[in-house]
């Protein structure tokens, strides 16, 4: 009996202080579950439940002048994982990458880059065909947490025409994620990336609606939330261009796809840009889906560089199409008048101990300033430029609007150069130059630079009484509720040259095309009086850049344009008839407003 | 001595009242758990639950009638035909979803852990109420442990890690009830202790400077203390060995229980749902049916080993309180059954069905708050299942009968 009391005393005790020990465990536990993070698990129980969809907004249309469609949308299908989802995480992706034709790498990669937005639909693939899509919907149960959305998907119609100026679009990188995440771009989101889609991003792109959705933890939708409505996408502005697609179509046709070079076309009377090409191109679809790696090295890397938009961001020796500034100067400084003759051209000009030569070696012999210009006597201008000085032309030049961009609406654009002596000194020492660069900078060539555009904005300013305008693209922004955005065209200078001198340049750049022995002869327009130049830019990297810059008709002018093409040799036989063809186009089709 | 004996003032009806309260609670939760759309479990489980429960009353019933002599006399007969099913397992067995814990014999099935949980208890009583505690010597505690150590064995080839573990919850508990020092029990399980240290080279070190303190205070024979050094020190080598041999999910489980975040889609998702529903049950509860977790299912076995998970999310910390505290009852009014009995067989009885039900209160609870292992171990009267319910009807009957017999020797 004594045993079995003793028994008994300790059973009493000590397990029911364990007891008590362990449900204590418990209950702190559970307070701290229940009531210290109970806000926590709130929300995590919501997130849970909540599928917030996005719903991409459509971009913004981008049309030409009349209307013509050039950008628009067409649905795709896109393949997406949600993370959260996923279960056997590596034989899924295996399986679905074997769908895709991806590397299971590149998933994970994609998975490891989302984060911890595991919620969200994060894009693996974007636009499939529909026999990839029919796989993955036959084998939907092997491929818990990959779902596919209809997203509309960025369409180039005319394919690589206006490549440049139009742009493309493409994902969004993490480094512009960091920046832009306020902004309501995500991952997968698309953004401008060139040309007018990056220009007007913020205009194109609309708001990106929401979906809130029920799901359960298979994944199911069960229906939308009630008390959440879902926020409508927002579609994006259209873009009016400047362009007239079928005078950029013409311009298309007349550079040669073979070729290095650009056309620029505007309206002087307002700086519209009527077409824009830039040679080699590319094809602007390429980027809308995700690009492989192996054709966007192919495009960097490509030696003609097909990505630059040489109409704005390559800058050449203008060539002789800078004597109609020479001649400005010469007129404006007074040092000339329209009947003003130098020293017979023999084919060479002798400065210091050295010979400059002429382009024709058998010379010109005497001419008056009209006849310079139109048979581009390098003598006459390498006389007329020291008459002028060092100085007095560079000054006169930059007040030209050279030397600076314009200020079009695209990024990008490079200011060209005017070289003066703060420059020769900078670049050469102080003492080793001498006046002889003015000879050569008189004729355009040596350190002068300028783009296509700035040479067609010349010839505009020319043929429009000296008044310089901001070259444009974009004539119109248009939203959906019909609101519309017009961009005015801007007078941004003046060209330093007086009425009866502007007149006696056109004269001169009259002859150009129509005298008998001008030199550009071949950009006439049957029925048309067209004002031009040419030039022959040197380079000493090869073959000469071939350049045309005019302005038609001479008096109220339509059309003002430049064309280069790059190693093509002389300014007067390869770029002249470019330049024809597309100003006959224009002005023959009557060049509709 | 036989049913006419009761008197009802012996007869613990506040016990009685404890388990249907629990069973009530159980079978609402389970019907809670069976209304969302996205459960695809037999939508009349709740009226399955109430059959067992009626079933398992059956059991308690006639339980608590016999007298506890009979179960002395039948003990090792019982004890053998548990093995015996434990041992059919291998050959019979459902060999289902990588586990073999089911015998179908004769229409029906059951699981012979369930059986042996209650065989062993028996056998154990029988035995140790048989001996003299002597202090000093874990000597005669040995057979004990060999009578623990088969079904164990058994049981954890299935695989069936937690099943295997109530067995040693009872072991402890009965070996205390029959009164060994704390010194010694701590000797004897001084083996599993190695085994929980083995994993880290510097705690085992630990441990066995801990173990050679104890073994030099406690100063028992030599042959003794040599036996339970070598044996510690064979037991922390071979377990790293032992530990690569285990299933690949036994292994995860027990890694994700460690650090849960390592594995939020896989293991770990349980564990971080089943907080997810109690954390944001909040205080009072999101109300009865209402719990999102469990309507849309992203508790994972929510009518079975998180039941508690999902009664929390829908009642709150009050909720979850309330069953605790009625579990806290149900187990005191459990110890005072073993410390009010005069008979030692019966008194053992009593602390070795205590000992099972707080180890699954514990364990369960416990995983639903993120503090065990996953182990699959059902809660009491509450989960749903056959086979769990009346063996713990059968328990339940046992504390009744001893509860009321208490004055019998």
């Amino acid at each position: 009996m004594t045993s079995s009391r003793r028994l008994h005393n300790r059973t009493e005790l000590i397990p029911l202080l364990v007891v008590l020990v362990l449900f204590g465990v418990l209950i702190f536990r559970l307070f701290f579950l229940q009531i210290v993070c109970a806000q926590t698990y709130r929300r995590l129980s919501e997130e849970n439940r909540i599928r917030v969809i996005p719903v991409d907004a459509p971009r913004g249309h981008v049309l030409d002048r009349h209307g013509n469609v050039l950008v628009c949308n067409r649905p795709s299908y896109v393949v997406s994982i949600v993370p959260f989802k996923l279960r056997q995480m590596e034989r899924t992706i295996e399986t679905l990458a074997g769908f895709l034709g991806m590397e299971s790498e590149q998933i994970m990669i994609r998975l490891r880059e989302s984060g911890r937005r595991r919620f969200e639909p994060l894009k693996i693939k974007r636009d499939i065909d529909f026999k990839t899509l029919a796989v993955i919907q036959e084998h939907k149960l092997d491929l818990p947490g990959v779902i596919y959305q209809v997203e509309p998907r960025r369409e180039y119609l005319y394919g690589d025409l206006a490549a440049h100026l139009l742009g493309t679009v493409g994902e969004i990188s993490s480094g512009e994620l960091a920046d832009l995440r306020s902004s309501g771009y995500r991952h997968g989101s698309l953004i401008g990336k060139g040309g007018l889609e990056k220009q007007y991003e913020r205009f194109l792109r609309g708001e990106d609606g929401v979906q809130y959705v029920e799901v359960s933890a298979v994944g199911r939708e069960i229906g939308p939330l009630p008390n959440r409505p879902a926020v409508e996408a927002k579609p994006g502005n259209d873009l009016i261009l400047t362009i007239d697609l079928s005078l950029q179509r013409t311009a298309e046709e007349a550079l040669s796809d073979s070729v290095a070079g650009a056309v620029v076309a505007m309206d002087p009377a307002s700086g519209e840009i009527l077409a824009m090409v830039s040679r080699p191109a590319f094809d602007p679809n390429l980027f809308s889906s995700v690009i492989p790696e192996s054709t966007w090295r192919a495009l960097n890397e490509d030696p003609g560089h097909p990505l630059l938009n040489r109409a704005i961001q390559s800058a050449y020796p203008p060539g002789s199409i800078l004597k109609v500034l020479t001649a400005g100067a010469g007129l404006e400084v007074g040092v000339i008048n329209e009947h003003t003759r130098f020293s017979p051209c023999t084919g060479a000009f002798k400065y210091g101990d050295r010979w400059f030569g002429c382009w024709q070696s058998w010379g010109h012999g005497s001419l008056n300033l009209e006849h310079a210009l139109a048979q581009s006597c390098d003598v006459y201008f390498y006389q007329l430029g020291l008459k002028v000085g060092l100085d007095r032309w560079s000054d006169f030049i930059s007040s030209c609007g050279l030397g600076r961009s314009l200020g079009v609406d695209l990024a990008g654009e490079v200011s060209g150069l005017v070289p003066d002596r703060d420059f020769f000194n900078n670049h050469y020492g102080r003492r080793n130059w001498g006046p002889g660069v003015l000879l050569n900078l008189a004729i355009g060539q040596g350190e002068n630079l300028a783009t296509p555009l700035q040479m067609a904005s010349l010839m505009a300013a020319i043929g429009n009484d000296g008044a310089i305008y901001r070259p444009h693209l974009v004539r119109e922004i248009r939203s959906l509720t019909g609101k519309s955005l017009e961009q005015k065209s801007d007078v941004i200078g003046q060209l330093p040259i007086s009425a009866d001198h502007l007149k006696t340049l056109k004269k001169g750049l009259r002859s150009v095309v129509h005298h008998h022995q001008g030199t550009g002869r071949q950009a006439a327009v049957q029925g048309f009086e067209v004002a031009g130049k040419t030039g022959t830019a040197q380079n000493p990297h090869g073959e000469d850049h071939a350049w045309f810059a005019a302005f038609a008709p001479l008096e109220q002018p339509r059309i003002a344009i430049a064309v280069i093409v790059e190693q093509g040799g002389h300014g007067g036989s390869v770029a002249a008839p470019i330049a024809g063809r597309v100003m006959a186009a224009y002005l023959r089709g009557g060049g509709v407003q | 001595m036989s049913l006419l004996a009761i008197s009802g003032r012996d007869v613990d009806f506040w016990m009685i009242l404890l388990v249907l309260l629990l069973c009530g609670i159980g079978v609402v939760t389970i019907y809670s758990t069976l209304q969302g759309s996205e459960v695809s479990s037999d939508s009349r489980l709740h009226l399955k639950q109430l059959f067992w429960i009626g079933l398992g009353m059956a059991a308690m019933v006639i339980t608590a009638t016999i007298t506890y002599k009979v179960y002395y006399v039948l003990a090792p007969i019982f004890y053998l035909l548990s093995l015996l099913s434990l041992g059919l397992l291998f050959f019979l067995g459902d060999r289902g979803a990588g586990a073999n814990r089911w015998l179908h014999l004769g229409g029906f099935s059951w699981q012979p852990a369930e059986l042996a949980k209650v065989a062993t208890i028996f056998m154990l009583a029988h035995y140790l109420s048989g001996r003299k505690t002597t202090a000093g010597s874990i000597k005669p505690f040995l057979p004990a442990l060999a009578i623990v150590a088969l079904p164990i064995l058994m049981i954890i080839q299935q695989p069936d890690l937690g099943t295997s573990l109530v067995f040693m919850a009872v072991l402890v508990a009965m070996l205390y009830g029959a009164g060994m020092k704390p010194v010694d029990l701590f000797l004897l399980l001084s083996p599993a202790l190695s085994v929980v240290c083995a994993f880290h080279l510097i705690s085992w070190m630990i441990f066995i400077l801990v173990l050679l303190v104890v073994l030099y205070r406690a100063q028992p024979r030599f042959l003794t203390t040599a036996t339970i050094f070598l044996t510690n020190f064979a037991v922390g080598i071979i377990t790293p060995i032992l530990w690569r041999g285990l299933h690949e999910y036994q292994q995860k489980r027990i890694l994700v229980f460690l650090d849960p975040g390592r594995d939020p889609l896989g293991a770990g998702y349980q564990v971080i749902q089943s907080k997810v529903a109690l954390g944001s049950g909040g205080f009072i509860g999101k109300g009865f049916l209402e719990g999102t977790q469990t309507k849309l299912a992203f508790l994972p076995a929510q009518h079975t080993d998180f039941i508690f998970s999902a009664f929390g999310e829908q009642f709150g910390f009050l909720g979850s309180l309330l069953i605790l505290l009625f579990f806290l009852l149900f187990i005191i009014r459990g110890l005072k059954a073993a410390q009010m009995a005069r008979n030692r067989f019966a008194s053992l009885i009593a602390m070795g069905a205590v000992a099972v039900f707080c180890f699954h209160i514990f364990v369960n609870v416990g995983v639903a708050i993120g503090i065990m292992p996953v182990t699959g171990l059902p809660l009491p009267f509450m989960s749903y299942g056959g086979s769990s319910m009346i063996t713990n009807m059968v328990l339940v009957g046992l504390l009744l009968n001893i509860r009321y017999r208490w004055q019998e020797y």
